[in-house]
Order: C-alpha cells, then sequence, then structure tokens
C-alpha cells in the first residue's frame, strides 16, 4: 500500500489545458474522491495516475517513486472503468486471472485469489459466464473483481456506478465502501454525483475547469465550502443564494435586500467588519435545511424573518422541498416536514438560521467567513 | 380458406421471386458443371443436354494432368496466399493507426484512400508493366503479390478501421493497466475480437487474388507461372474452344472460393455487422 503524490500537474491538449496546477496528496489507506461537474478534468486526472494520459507538466509519485513516465503496467495500480471494459472474449473467472497472468503469477496462486474476490463479491457461481451473460450489477461486480485479485497498491475507480439503476447504484456504493475499508487499499474515486461523493470519500476533492476548488472531509466541505461553486455544487437541494447589501445598524451588522432584514451574528460581524465589507455587495448563501418555516403567523416576534409565499412543492415522503419566491426574481428552497399540509400559493414566514448562513464576495464568490 | 389464401400469398411474394432469382443466378454455375462432366462429343451434340447422358471424368483428369491446371492451381494459391498475408498485416496496421490515434491529415488520408478505388485498373496496366518490366519482375509472382497488395491496402484499410473501432479503446487500456505492454494488449484482447474482421478482410483478399484475370494476364508470360484464370483464356484459342477443359477448369476454380466461404460465413455476417460487443 502507498500513498499517491501530485505536484503542479498540468495536462495540456494543444493550446487547452484540461488540469491546471493539481496539487494533492492522498494518503494510505485513504479513500478520496474527485468530484465536479462532467468535463472537468476528473477523467484526466484518474488517467494521468493510471498511466494512460501523458502527463504535461509537473510531479507524480505513488510511494515515494516518481513515476510520470512509467507505462501503466509498471505502476501497480488497478482501475475500474465506467462501462466495466471486461474482455468479451474471456470468461468471469478469465477476466479476474488475466492480470495475475500477464503478471506471471503462479497458477494455484491465481486461483486461490480469483475464488477469495469471486467469494468477497458473491461471483463464485458465474465464473463460466461470458460477460455478455451477466447483468449490469453483475458485470460491475466482475470489474471490481478483477481490479481486487491483483492486490495492488492503488485503485483507480472513474464513475464505476454510473451506468447503474439508482436502487443498485445505492446498494453497490455501500459495497464498495465497505470493500475498501476491509482492503484498506489507497483508492481514488471519480464522480460527478455529490451524493456519491459525500457518502464514499474520507476526503473530497471538488474540481471545477481543470482546478481543483477545495479538497477537505465531507463535512468540511459540506459546512464550510470555500466559495460559491462548491457550496452550489454540493448539497442536495442546492443551497440558496441572494444578493444583498450589509449595513451597520449600532453595534450590528445588517445583510438587506429588497424586503429582507437579516442581522449577522457576533462572529460574522467582526469578520465583515474587519475585511471591510460593511456598506458593499455580498451573497448569502443558506441552505434549504437552514430555513425554518414558521407557518402563516405573521405576528411573529422572531427575527431574521422572510415573507413570501409557496410556489412549488417536493414531496419525497420522508420530506417535502417547498420552492418560494425569493428576493428579486430569484426561488428560495427549503426543506419542511410532511406532516404539516401546505398548499402551493400559500403565504408562509421564514426564519433563517443565521448561525449557518454563509457570506460570499460578489466579485471573487469565496466564502469570506475564511478569508484571512 | 384463409391458411390457403396466406400461403398463396406467400408463394407469390416470397418463394417464387426467390426462385427465379435463384435460378437465374445458378444456372450458369449448373451448365458448367453439366459441360464438365460430359465428354466432348456430347458437348456440342445438338438438341442440348440438360441432363448429361454419359457421365465422364476426364476432362478434370486432362485438365488437372495433361493442360497443367495442377500447377496453375499451385500458383493461385501461392499467389493469393501471398496476397492475403501481405494484406491483412499492413491493412491492420493502418486501420489501428486510423482508429486509434488523432493526427494532422487523417481526413485526407482517408479520403485518399478512398479515392484510390475509383481508379480504373486498366488504366495502371501500362504503368505498371513498365515499373516491373524496369524492376525485371515480369512473370515473376512477386509482380503480382505487389500490386495486388497494393491494390487491396486501401480498402481493407478502411474495412480493418471499422473493425478496430468496435473494439472499445477502454478494453486495451484495461489490459494495459493489467499488466500488457501496447503489443501484448493488442496480441491478448483486441486481437482475439477482431478475428471475424481479419477473417473477413483475409477472405476478400482472397477472392479477389483468386479470381484476378487482367494484371495476372498481362505481368504474366511464361506458362509455368499462369495462374488459374490466366490458364484458363488459353483454353479458348483462336480457332477452336476446349470446352470440356474449360468448365472443368472453372469448377476446379471455384472450389476453393466455396470452401473459403462455407467457412468464413459466421465470421462475414458477424464482421460486416461489425458486432464486437463489450
Ligand atoms: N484528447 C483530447 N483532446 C482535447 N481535449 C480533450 C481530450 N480529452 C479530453 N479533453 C477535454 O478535457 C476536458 C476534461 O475531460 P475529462 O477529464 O474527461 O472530464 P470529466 O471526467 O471530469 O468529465 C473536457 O473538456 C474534454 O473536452
Ligand atoms: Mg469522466
Amino acid at each position: 500500500m502507498a500513498g499517491v503524490k501530485l505536484q503542479n500537474i498540468y495536462k495540456r491538449y494543444g493550446d487547452t489545458t484540461v488540469v491546471q496546477d493539481v496539487n494533492l496528496e492522498i494518503k494510505d489507506k485513504e479513500f478520496i474522491v474527485l468530484v465536479g461537474p462532467s468535463g472537468c478534468g476528473k477523467s484526466t486526472t484518474l488517467r494521468m495516475i493510471a498511466g494512460l494520459e501523458e502527463i504535461s507538466d509537473g510531479d507524480m509519485y505513488i510511494g515515494d517513486k516518481r513515476l510520470n513516465n512509467m507505462p501503466p503496467k509498471d505502476r501497480d495500480i488497478a482501475m475500474v472503468f465506467q462501462n466495466y471494459a471486461l474482455y468479451p472474449h474471456m470468461d468471469v473467472y478469465e477476466n479476474m486471472a488475466f492480470g495475475l497472468k500477464m503478471r506471471k503469477f503462479a497458477k494455484p496462486e491465481i486461483d486461490k485469489r480469483v475464488h477469495e474476490a469471486a467469494n468477497i463479491l458473491n461471483l463464485e457461481s458465474l465464473l463460466k459466464r461470458k460477460p455478455k451473460d451477466l447483468s449490469g450489477g453483475q458485470r460491475q461486480r466482475v470489474a471490481l473483481g478483477r481490479a481486487i485479485v491483483r492486490e495492488p497498491q492503488v485503485f483507480l475507480m472513474d464513475e464505476p456506478l454510473s451506468n447503474l439503476d439508482a436502487k443498485l447504484r445505492v446498494q453497490m456504493r455501500t459495497e464498495i465502501s465497505k470493500l475498501q475499508k476491509r482492503l484498506q487499499t489507497t483508492t481514488v474515486y471519480v464522480t460527478h454525483d455529490q451524493t456519491e461523493a459525500m457518502t464514499m470519500g474520507d476526503r473530497l476533492v471538488v474540481m471545477k475547469d481543470g482546478i481543483i476548488q477545495q479538497i477537505a472531509t465531507p463535512d468540511e466541505i459540506y459546512n464550510a465550502p470555500v466559495n460559491m461553486f462548491v457550496a452550489g455544487f454540493i448539497g442536495s437541494p442546492a443551497m440558496n443564494f441572494i444578493n444583498g447589501n450589509l449595513q451597520a445598524q449600532g453595534n450590528k451588522v445588517i445583510f438587506t435586500a429588497c424586503g429582507v432584514e437579516w442581522k449577522l451574528t457576533n462572529d460574522q460581524a467582526k469578520k465583515v467588519s474587519n475585511l471591510n465589507y460593511v456598506g458593499k455587495e455580498v451573497i448569502i448563501g443558506i441552505r434549504p435545511e437552514d430555513i425554518r418555516n414558521e407557518g402563516v403567523s405573521t405576528e411573529s416576534q422572531k427575527e431574521n424573518i422572510y415573507k413570501t409565499c409557496i410556489e412549488v412543492q417536493e414531496n419525497t415522503g420522508a420530506e417535502v422541498y417547498l420552492h418560494c419566491t425569493g428576493v428579486a426574481d430569484t426561488m428560495l428552497t427549503l426543506r419542511s416536514d410532511c406532516s404539516i399540509k401546505m398548499q402551493c400559493g400559500e403565504k408562509v414566514t421564514l426564519s433563517m438560521d443565521m448561525e449557518k448562513a454563509h457570506l460570499f464576495d460578489k466579485s471573487t464568490q469565496q466564502n469570506i467567513m475564511l478569508c484571512k | 380458406m384463409m391458411k390457403i389464401s396466406l400461403q398463396k400469398e406467400r408463394f407469390f411474394t416470397l418463394y417464387f421471386p426467390l426462385l427465379i432469382t435463384m435460378t437465374f443466378i445458378m444456372f450458369p454455375f449448373y451448365w458448367t458443371v453439366n459441360t464438365a462432366l460430359k465428354n466432348e462429343g456430347d458437348i456440342v451434340k445438338t438438341p442440348l443436354e440438360y441432363i448429361p447422358s454419359q457421365i465422364t471424368f476426364d476432362n478434370f483428369i486432362n485438365a488437372w494432368n495433361n493442360i497443367g491446371f495442377a500447377l496453375f492451381f499451385k500458383n493461385s494459391l501461392f499467389l493469393a496466399g501471398c496476397t492475403v498475408i501481405s494484406v491483412v498485416f499492413f491493412a491492420t496496421l493502418v486501420g489501428y493507426a486510423l482508429s486509434r490515434y488523432r493526427f494532422k491529415g487523417k481526413k485526407a488520408f482517408l479520403l485518399l484512400l478512398l479515392c484510390t478505388q475509383f481508379v480504373p485498373g486498366a488504366m495502371l496496366i501500362i504503368p505498371l508493366f513498365i515499373i516491373f518490366k524496369n524492376l525485371g519482375l515480369i512473370s515473376n509472382p512477386l509482380s503480382l503479390i505487389i500490386a495486388y497488395t497494393t491494390f487491396q491496402i486501401p480498402f481493407n484499410s478502411i474495412l480493418m478501421n471499422g473493425f478496430i473501432s468496435n473494439v472499445p479503446v477502454q478494453l486495451e487500456e484495461a489490459a494495459m493497466v493489467d499488466g500488457c505492454s501496447r503489443l501484448q494488449a493488442i496480441r491478448h484482447v483486441i486481437f482475439p475480437l477482431l478475428l471475424p474482421g481479419i477473417v473477413a478482410t483475409g477472405v476478400f483478399t482472397f477472392i479477389y487474388a483468386w479470381n484476378e484475370f487482367l494484371f495476372a494476364f498481362m505481368l504474366t508470360n511464361k506458362a509455368a507461372n499462369f495462374t488459374l484464370s490466366v490458364g484458363l483464356s488459353y483454353m479458348m484459342g483462336e480457332f477452336n474452344i476446349n470446352y470440356g477443359a474449360l468448365a472443368a477448369g472453372s469448377v476446379i476454380a471455384l472450389v476453393p472460393a466455396i470452401i473459403m466461404f462455407a467457412y468464413a460465413q459466421r465470421y462475414l455476417v458477424n464482421g460486416l455487422g461489425g458486432a464486437v460487443k463489450g
């Protein structure tokens, strides 16, 4: 087992740079997830680690060996592809044994490892089948099996679940997590699905346009996103963003937008004063679960309220998402209890949990609370 | 009632047209075989015999032993075999490059390959003859192998490009991650999946080389180097035509082609359908 280190990695195709200055240190045994919208360079980064794509600039290490120019076969990595890439002319057993055979393992050892993997993945009864006679989920497991028999230093997985149906995807998500915990193999996992990323990764690497935005634990990414992109990309339904101004009012700082006056917490007030944001435009970000529905009570004594009406309700069964008319042509989404029955068009009073609100610089989109 | 009219309809829309077409296509074959099995007198006898009254294999024995079809057959086989090997080799490489690599002028190159198919062979006879004469290769099988290979590479490269494109790149990449070099990946993963395509290419090339007449006729002037098609043409002399030997020789020439198709049929159907599924 070993860690992986990427230092100032670039990938260029002619004049276009698709991966830019990636610095990433993956610890031994860690499960790291590269996440971002499609086309942001996740696969390219992964393929550079695999050696399937040339590194244009920078250094890459597995353990403490620099292996920029090492061919994939010598890197001691295993990869799971999005379309599984099972060899169609080999049966399940041969598919799993192929990597070991190419590495000249002895027959009994190959046999032992394949059966072990088949056992773990519930493939024992399918060993003689050809890939075309397997279901999507079974193919997925064979692809995993092919990776684990190798007992490599690093697993690389490129959207391995995206071809499965929703239910199987959730099931395989936990299977893969369990497997990784059990085998303790350093894993780099690529996905565009933020739920997958949040649930599986020890740490997430959020990417956009070939640039790493933030590297942190799921908790930290969720609760302290460095910028509006990360804040908006992670979390479903997405965070609400509201444009407004900061104004001093006595020793308090108030966020104002048309019809809105929300009081910042003391910490937030201190920070924005120090960084000279008072009197300037900012964007406030509030997650749907940090907005409370106070019902129809108009005589509310509560602070930080917003009076609006419900436009659309989405009932998921466990909870209901209320999409309300927001400030200045935007929508405001909140999570609410299913037990409170509301009508579309009904007037509601919402209260914002300002402790959980995030403040972003309007031009740089950086999280003000994390600025120095 | 209903059933009968349905059957009738099926007969007129399906079996009857098929029967007509088959008769039309098969009659020359039938007539060749028919002629080959008659003795010399019966061949030109009037009225024509649609079923030979007396079956004889003399024509075959004569053609094979005395006229030299044994040698022509060997020459053709050698020529076609060598052509197949070199065409399959080059077409696979060109097809691989076309399918897997991006390079400047790829579109133009593909177009050029296609354009070569529009040049009529007859136009090239004189230049080719001069080239091979200067190289001292007239009546040398090598000249025909080179000529055939040259003519067959473009089309078969395009064909192989299609077959190779049908094998997902990820399979090759998976093999490389699994411990193969690029060549090993091609050998262990791409090649087996490409076999239908290779067989298709090989069969097409074989049939072409086996049947080709014009170049073989022009570039060969010694009987020892005649191919079957050239040998057959000499059965039609200026003053008489040796019908028996001509028919028997034709049947002899047909046999390998038929065997080839029978063997390669399932590959051809698979190969041309482009069905290498992941
Ligand atoms: N061979 C190539 N030539 C030019 N651009 C490419 C090539 N391969 C990928 N790209 C570009 O690189 C970007 C990143 O691709 P990729 O890493 O596959 O994204 P992701 O996996 O995050 O969806 C994309 O915008 C894609 O268009
Ligand atoms: Mg991708």
